[in-house]
Formats: C-alpha cells, sequence, structure tokens
C-alpha cells in the first residue's frame, strides 16, 4: 500500500519500474506538447492583461501606441503558438497580416502627430 | 485545458469592450479599442474562422487604426484650441435636472430581459443538422476553388460579395459629397525628409505587395482572398500618403475613377454576360470557375484598395 509518506521520503522512486511508471504518467498528462503550448498561451495572455496597465496609465499617446504594438507582438506569439497547437498552419496568414500591418499605425504616429507643437507625442 | 484558454480570452475581451465605452478621455478609448480588436482576432481563431481573424486583424488593427489615429489628432487639436470657450459655455448652460423616466427604464428593462431569454433559448440547443456544411462541402469540385469559404463569398453567394464591394465605393462617395470634412481640414503633409521614414516606407511598400498577392492567391485553397489583400494594398497607398507621396491625387483623374469602380463594374458585366448566355446570375461555367474567381478578386482587389487609399487621403486633405 503506497501512501503520500512513501513518495515525499522518495523510498518509492528505488523502484525502477515504478520509476518509469511514474515518468510516463508526468510525460503523458503533465509535460505533454498540449500542456506546454498551453501554459505558454495563457503566459502570453496574462502578459496582455499586465501591459493594459501602462495602456490605462500611459502618460502620452506614445506610450499607449508602443502598448498596442507589444499586444500586436504577444497576440501574433500566441497565434503561433496556437499555430501549433491547433495543428493549422493557415494561422500564419493572420500573423502575416498582423506583421506587416503593425508598421503603418507608428508611421502614422510619427508623421501625423509631430506638427503638434507644446506636447511630444 | 482549453476551456482556461477560452474564459481567459473571453473575460479580457469582455473587459476590454467594456474600458472602452466607458473610457473617459478619448485616446485611451482608441487605444483600448485596438487591444480589444487583437482580442476578438483571437476569439475568432479559437472559433475556427480563420477568414474572418485576418479579416478583422487587417481592417481592425490596420487600416480603421490609421483612420482613428488620424481623427484623434484632429480632435485634440479642436479640443486644445476652444477649451476655454467650450468651457465657457458649459458654465453658461443651465443644467436640466432629468427626472427619473420609470417608463424608459421599464421597457429598456423588459426588452434586454426578452433579448436575454430569446439568446439563452437560441443558444440553447446546438443545432444538429450542420446547416448547409454539407452542401457547400459537396459542390466543391464544380466551384472552381478548393476553400469553402472562398467558394461560399464568390461562387454560391457572389451576388452578396459584389454589393459589398458597393459598400465601399459608397462610402467614398459619401466622403467626395461630404468634401471631405472641410471642417476638420489641415495642411497637407509635406514629403518626408527624413531618411529613416523615407527607407522604411520604401521597404515596406514590396513587403505590403508581395504579401497581399499571397493572400489574394491563397485564397484559392485557405484563409485569405479579396478583402484581406485589398487592405494590405491599399496600406501601400496610406504608407505613401503619409510620407508625403500623394501618389493617389497625382494620378489623372479619369483614371482614378477607374481604379476605383472597375472591381463593382467588371463583377457587374459577368453577370449580365453569364444572364446573356443561358445561365442564371453569377453563375459561373464549372469549367472556366476557378479562373473567372481568379480574375475578379484581383480587380476587386484593386479597386477595394484604390478606394481604401482614396478615404484616407480624402479624409486627411
Amino acid at each position: 500500500m503506497l501512501t503520500l509518506k512513501h513518495f515525499l521520503s522518495g523510498s518509492v522512486y528505488d523502484n525502477i519500474a515504478l520509476r518509469l511508471v511514474v515518468a510516463s504518467f508526468l510525460v503523458k498528462n503533465v509535460f505533454s506538447m498540449d500542456a506546454f503550448f498551453i501554459i505558454v498561451i495563457i503566459f502570453l495572455l496574462l502578459n496582455i492583461g499586465l501591459g493594459l496597465i501602462r495602456l490605462w496609465r500611459g502618460p502620452s499617446i506614445a506610450d499607449r501606441l508602443l502598448t498596442t504594438q507589444l499586444f500586436g507582438t504577444a497576440g501574433m506569439a500566441i497565434l503561433m503558438v496556437m499555430a501549433g497547437y491547433l495543428n493549422d498552419l493557415t494561422l500564419l496568414n493572420v500573423v502575416i497580416t498582423f506583421n506587416v500591418l503593425s508598421i503603418i499605425l507608428v508611421i502614422c504616429l510619427v508623421q501625423v502627430w509631430k506638427k503638434k507643437k507644446g506636447e511630444a507625442p | 485545458m482549453d476551456i482556461l484558454i477560452d474564459s481567459l480570452l473571453a473575460i479580457l475581451t469582455i473587459y476590454l469592450a467594456f474600458r472602452c465605452m466607458l473610457a473617459p478621455k478619448l485616446s485611451k478609448a482608441v487605444f483600448v479599442f485596438f487591444a480589444f480588436g487583437l482580442m476578438l482576432a483571437l476569439a475568432w481563431i479559437r472559433l475556427g474562422a480563420v477568414d474572418v481573424a485576418i479579416a478583422e486583424a487587417a481592417i481592425a488593427s490596420g487600416f480603421m487604426g490609421v483612420l482613428m489615429l488620424d481623427s484623434l489628432r484632429d480632435f485634440s487639436l479642436i479640443f486644445s484650441k476652444n477649451q476655454e470657450r467650450l468651457e465657457e459655455t458649459a458654465s453658461k448652460i443651465p443644467i436640466k435636472k432629468d427626472s427619473y423616466h420609470w417608463t424608459t427604464a421599464l421597457a429598456l428593462g423588459l426588452g434586454l430581459i426578452l433579448f436575454l431569454l430569446i439568446s439563452i433559448q437560441a443558444i440553447w440547443e446546438v443545432p444538429q443538422g450542420g446547416g448547409l456544411t454539407a452542401i457547400a462541402e459537396a459542390n466543391l469540385p464544380m466551384s472552381g476553388v478548393e476553400h469553402p469559404v472562398t467558394a461560399v463569398l464568390l461562387n454560391y453567394r457572389a451576388y452578396d460579395t459584389w454589393l459589398e464591394i458597393g459598400v465601399i465605393l459608397m462610402g467614398l462617395l459619401a466622403i467626395f459629397a461630404a468634401g471631405g470634412l472641410k471642417q476638420y481640414r489641415k495642411p497637407g503633409l509635406a514629403p518626408a525628409q527624413d531618411p529613416l521614414l523615407r527607407k522604411t516606407i520604401l521597404i515596406f511598400t514590396p513587403v505590403l505587395f508581395l504579401f497581399g498577392a499571397f493572400l489574394l492567391y491563397f485564397g484559392k485553397m485557405g484563409p485569405g482572398g479579396a478583402f484581406q489583400a485589398a487592405v494590405l494594398w491599399g496600406a501601400i497607398g496610406i504608407l505613401l500618403h503619409l510620407g508625403g507621396w500623394t501618389v493617389f491625387t497625382v494620378i489623372p483623374r479619369r483614371m482614378r475613377q477607374i481604379l476605383v469602380t472597375i472591381g463593382l463594374g467588371f463583377f457587374m458585366i459577368l453577370g449580365f454576360t453569364q444572364m446573356a448566355t443561358g445561365g442564371a446570375f453569377f453563375e459561373y461555367p464549372p469549367a472556366y470557375a476557378g479562373f473567372l474567381i481568379l480574375v475578379v478578386e484581383t480587380l476587386a482587389a484593386i479597386s477595394i484598395a484604390a478606394a481604401l487609399t482614396a478615404i484616407f487621403a480624402f479624409l486627411t486633405k
């Protein structure tokens, strides 16, 4: 009869067969590729959530725009990880679209806002 | 484990939507809206609608972003100029205290409850038949393309797509008719002197063209298509306008008119030709369907791109 005490003391792991079973269980259910993908996606989503603080407080327009650029990058990363997770390479088209269009917001900010005197963009 | 991602995504999306509506400043609202667009694109991916996600990414965060930033600048200029006058007039207007309209509140509440009940009833039962998916899949070999969404958009329901191109043209005509919003007009942008800016714009122009063409052609077998490609091509015109090369106002007037209307016009001519040869409106002969769809998509993309450039060029004149 195995109890928690055996696991904690490590005495169970002396049995090589049991050690293999435990390792395969961990690989299958905890450290599998899907779980890895999901953890990365959740981490990146939480990253976006944290970036919202700067979006909300950012004193100037440029701070806010850079935050949205960060969101775009994180979103692209999420999409790429999702492409691996869902095994659907067409998601990369969305990444391309985000990627090449992100430049026009920055150039718009630089060109349109620089004429305004008094406040740095 | 999927439910974790989905619930996090849903919470962020709804939170951002509320934040966008309740933002005290316009600049906050605009940038929260960008983040909301990104979340929406991710949500569409989770729902399996990659085409919609591309359109969302291209139009909401690319084209709309530029238009919003531009109008934000106009509004902030107007506000800073008229701030004192506005405050003066605001203090003069007597604030009327709204009485509590309980009838309005009751009607609104009842309507909301009814709407909630209907929507709950709608999502309670998952439809079993799968709608028209099976029929669409079965007729795919005759449609000339390999991607069901493109087949629906450009073959089965070509009439809708044709009118959608017309809607964009109508928007452009409305801007022309309003004279390009004269009261917000500002001096034209000078050609870019900054070498960094010039180089960036000149490097990104061919990249945008290449990826636009790729998305256009890829629409045959996967997510992509005319509208998404058109936004990327329209971004070329917007970039050049931002850099001071006013390409759209330089080319001759007749040429501009042809560029803007060629998508709608060719689609219509094609439809009537099919009617004249004994078919229904937009009934492609199966042998040439693939080629015809590609031509229609290319011309539609060109004219939508020209229309988007024109919207930007004439709004920021």
